[in-house]
Formats: C-alpha cells, sequence, structure tokens
C-alpha cells in the first residue's frame, strides 16, 4: 500500500501548501521566473541597430571569461563589501549601545537618528550610490563599478541584454558559492541550543 | 571614580551630538534652500547659508504646478496595496514555513531565500514585460505589482512564529481547532509587532522606490518619481525643487510621528536596514 501519511501529516500538507501558495505564486511568477527569463536571454544578443534576438549559444559566456571590466567589477563589488558591511554593523552596534544607554536627552537623539534613517535613500545597494555619483567619463570608474552597475550598464545602456543578462548569471553563480560557504561554515561555527 | 563617570558620559553626547548634527544637516540645508531664491542657492561665493528673505514663492509655484493631491493619493495607494499584500501573504507564508510540517516545504524556503540574495535590478525588465502584456501599464496595480509578495517578510514572519512556544497550538488542537483556526484566531494575533514591522518596512520601501515607477507609469506617478522629474536636464531649480522634496517628506514624518516606537522595535528585531 502507498504510504501516503497519516491523516494529520496529510492535513498538515494541505494547509501548509495552502498557506504557501500566494507568496510562492508571487515568488515564482515576479522572481523566478524572471531569472530563468535572464539565464535565457544570456545564450543570445542585440542584433545590430537594436533589432533582433539572436540566438549565440556559449559566446557570451566566453567573452566573460575574458572581459576585463567584468573581473576588475567583481573585486570592486566584493572591495566594497567587505569594508562596509563590517564598518556599518561597528558603527551601528555602537550607536545602538550608546542610545541604550539611560541617559538625559536619549529620546531626542533617537528621534533624529530615526528620522533621518526613515528620509535617507538606501545607499547600501551597491548600484544606486555608484549610479549617482559616478558619471560615464569619470576616470576613477573602472575601479569603481560594482556588478550590478555593469549589468545596468549594457541592459539598459547599450542595449546589450543578452550580455547584460550574462553578468547577472555571473552574479547569481558568485552569490551562490558564497551561499553554500557559509552554510557550511555555518554548521562549525554555530552553536544552536 | 564619579568623575570618570561623569567624562564618558560628556564624550558620549559629544559623540552623539556630532553624528546628529552630520545626519541632520542635509535635512536642514534642503529646507533653508526651499526658502530661498535660485541665485541664493546656488552661489558659491558668497556661499549662502540663511536666505536674505524667506520666500514662499517656491512652495506657491511647485504647488500650483504640480498636482500634489494625485502624488500624495498615489503615493497612498501604493503603500497600501503593497503593505495589505505584503503582510497578508507573508504571514500565511510565515506560519506554514515556521510551523507546519509538509513535503516540500524545505525546497520552498530555500526559494525565498535566494530570492532574498539576488539583487532587485534585475527583475524590473520581466516585470516591466508582464505588465505591458496585462496591459496594465501606467496603473496603481503596475505601481504596486512588484511588491505583492515579499520574501524578506516571510523571512520575518516565520522567524516571529518560530519564536512563539508551541503549547498554545497543541491547547488549540486538543480544544478542536483546525490549524486555520489556529492560525486566525490564535497564533497570529500574537505576531501582531512583527507584522507591523513589516507594514512599516514595506510603507518604507514602497515610498521610496524610485526606478520602478519611472519606468512602468508614466502619468501615475507616486511622490519619489514625481520628484526626480523634477530634475531638469541641464540646471535644476533647487528651491522649488527641495520646497517639493519637503512636501514629500511629510507622509514619512507623519508615519514614523505615529509608529514611533514600532519602527525602533521593527529595526531591532529583524535587523534589517532602512
Amino acid at each position: 500500500m502507498i504510504n501516503k501519511g497519516t491523516p494529520r501529516e496529510r492535513n498538515e500538507f494541505m494547509w501548509g501548501w495552502l498557506f504557501i501558495l500566494p507568496t510562492m505564486i508571487g515568488l515564482i511568477v515576479l522572481n523566478i521566473i524572471p531569472i530563468f527569463q535572464t539565464i535565457y536571454q544570456s545564450f543570445f544578443k542585440t542584433g545590430d541597430f537594436g533589432k533582433g534576438n539572436i540566438f549565440i549559444g556559449l559566446d557570451n559566456y566566453v567573452k566573460l571569461m575574458g572581459d576585463a571590466e567584468v573581473w576588475q567589477s567583481v573585486i570592486n563589488t566584493f572591495k566594497y563589501a567587505i569594508v562596509e558591511v563590517p564598518f556599518s554593523i561597528a558603527i551601528a552596534l555602537v550607536l545602538a549601545v550608546l542610545l541604550n544607554r539611560k541617559m538625559m536627552g536619549v529620546s531626542a537623539y533617537r528621534t533624529i537618528f530615526f528620522v533621518t534613517i526613515t528620509r535617507v535613500i538606501g545607499g547600501m545597494q551597491v548600484f544606486d550610490l555608484i549610479f549617482m555619483v559616478m558619471d560615464k567619463n569619470n576616470p576613477a570608474l573602472y575601479k569603481t563599478q560594482s556588478i550590478v552597475y555593469l549589468f545596468y550598464q549594457n541592459s539598459f545602456v547599450e542595449n546589450n541584454k543578452g550580455y547584460g543578462s550574462t553578468i547577472v548569471v555571473l552574479l547569481i553563480a558568485i552569490i551562490m558559492v558564497i551561499t553554500i560557504f557559509q552554510m557550511i561554515a555555518q554548521k562549525k561555527w554555530v552553536y544552536y541550543n | 571614580m564619579e568623575r570618570r563617570a561623569k567624562m564618558i558620559q560628556a564624550l558620549i553626547h559629544v559623540i552623539l551630538i556630532l553624528v546628529s548634527i552630520t545626519m541632520l544637516v542635509p535635512f536642514l540645508w534642503m529646507i533653508l534652500t526651499a526658502f530661498k531664491s535660485m541665485s541664493e542657492a546656488t552661489s558659491v561665493s558668497p556661499f549662502v547659508i540663511f536666505p536674505s528673505v524667506w520666500r514662499t514663492e517656491s512652495f506657491t509655484t511647485v504647488i500650483n504646478n504640480m498636482d500634489f493631491f494625485h502624488l500624495y493619493l498615489n503615493t497612498l495607494l501604493l503603500i497600501a496595496g503593497r503593505v495589505i499584500a505584503a503582510v497578508l501573504t507573508a504571514t500565511l507564508a510565515g506560519y506554514a514555513f515556521g510551523r507546519l510540517e509538509f513535503r516540500g516545504k524545505n525546497f520552498m524556503f530555500s526559494l525565498i531565500l535566494f530570492q532574498m540574495m539576488v539583487p532587485g535590478q534585475i527583475f524590473i525588465i520581466p516585470q516591466y514585460l508582464m505588465v505591458s502584456k496585462m496591459g496594465m501599464l501606467n496603473t496603481i496595480f503596475a505601481l504596486v505589482f512588484p511588491g505583492l509578495v515579499t520574501a524578506f517578510g516571510t523571512f520575518l514572519l516565520r522567524q516571529a512564529y518560530m519564536g512563539l512556544p508551541r503549547d498554545l497550538e497543541e491547547a488549540a488542537r486538543l480544544d478542536g481547532c483546525n490549524i486555520g483556526q489556529t492560525f486566525l484566531f490564535i497564533m497570529s494575533p500574537l505576531t501582531r509587532s512583527s507584522m507591523v514591522a513589516l507594514g512599516i518596512f514595506t510603507a518604507v520601501f514602497a515610498y521610496k522606490d524610485l526606478m520602478w515607477p519611472l519606468i512602468c507609469n508614466r502619468d501615475v506617478m507616486p511622490l519619489s518619481a514625481a520628484l526626480a522629474k523634477m530634475q531638469g536636464q541641464y540646471s535644476s531649480n533647487y528651491p522649488q525643487l527641495m520646497a517639493a522634496s519637503l512636501l514629500a517628506c511629510i507622509p514619512m514624518i507623519v508615519l514614523y510621528l505615529i509608529f514611533q516606537k514600532q519602527f525602533i522595535e521593527g529595526i531591532a528585531t529583524s535587523g534589517g536596514k532602512l
């Protein structure tokens, strides 16, 4: 007899899937499918004069491997992340501790900080900031542009969505490697009760 | 010993004052510039801090030429749409991921984690094409669309539910509640603070979403996009821009003043950045 699980298990199965359905449908439509579309797009290139989508197989990836600009942008992005993340956590932590002390005027400080924080545009995205500040002819651009910035350049500015998509696939691959590394490391470093 | 403690206190005050000033200066500059004339705003030498005359023309011009009523309305609808959709879907999914066991759960959750890690810009074109195919460009629906579901929110609510004691569910089960009733009447009210936190995050992110409204809509604009369009190609009318920006800040300031406590709790519990 096929083991369909106890009635309790089946019941929980039904409710579980029912509850996650809206979110998962949204996620698949809004995010997962676009990712597949992006991967699909990475095998094409935009024809001359922006007409047509031409299948070129792995050519984009070959080009990617030899593209110094892309690899420089990977280094740029890493440099930014390695510096920015610890700094911002450290500063935030220090401020949080300071704000937590029982002292006079603490709520005034809190108000100032958080009104400003809610007002500040999320410069954490390593694209917005660079996009706003750097301009095409800025000599420091080569060493500043991030991976996402390059994606934007290629896809929207140079209208080469195929190559832009290839860059994104590279980014996704890097993220997956870091995630897998982190999952393995977590098992060794983190002690759960 | 007492003296040393006082010195440290003073030092902390100094640090906090400096940091506060750093954060406040752009904001104050914005307010002051809104009352200046164009030449005062752009003059470099002499550098003008306070306007000689507190002009309100920028405000009146901006109010007369920009349809602020619709800007506020569109922003409000955008925020409301996203907040309601996101909180509803996330709390359901959060409970399921946090408290129920079902086949395929871990794989589905890994999809959620994955989505949280990828930069958002890559979704813009496919989403634009989707909305275009639906014939819904230039509508409020288009504005709300990318924010209908939230992977981050699902994650947040899952953490909230995982922190609740299991005894309550057991008791509810014994009393004859099915999973739906247990969720609706017992478990979800207990996560109220997390839901409010998610609501606030979603509201703030919707409010400052700039690129998506610029791409998908032309006439139905929220405040963020309308402000961006005010910038001219070669130069911008800074006093007017600042006046409009000030007016655009109002919703968020109001929101913050009402929900101050939840703002701070939300940032603290989720570690999220605004």
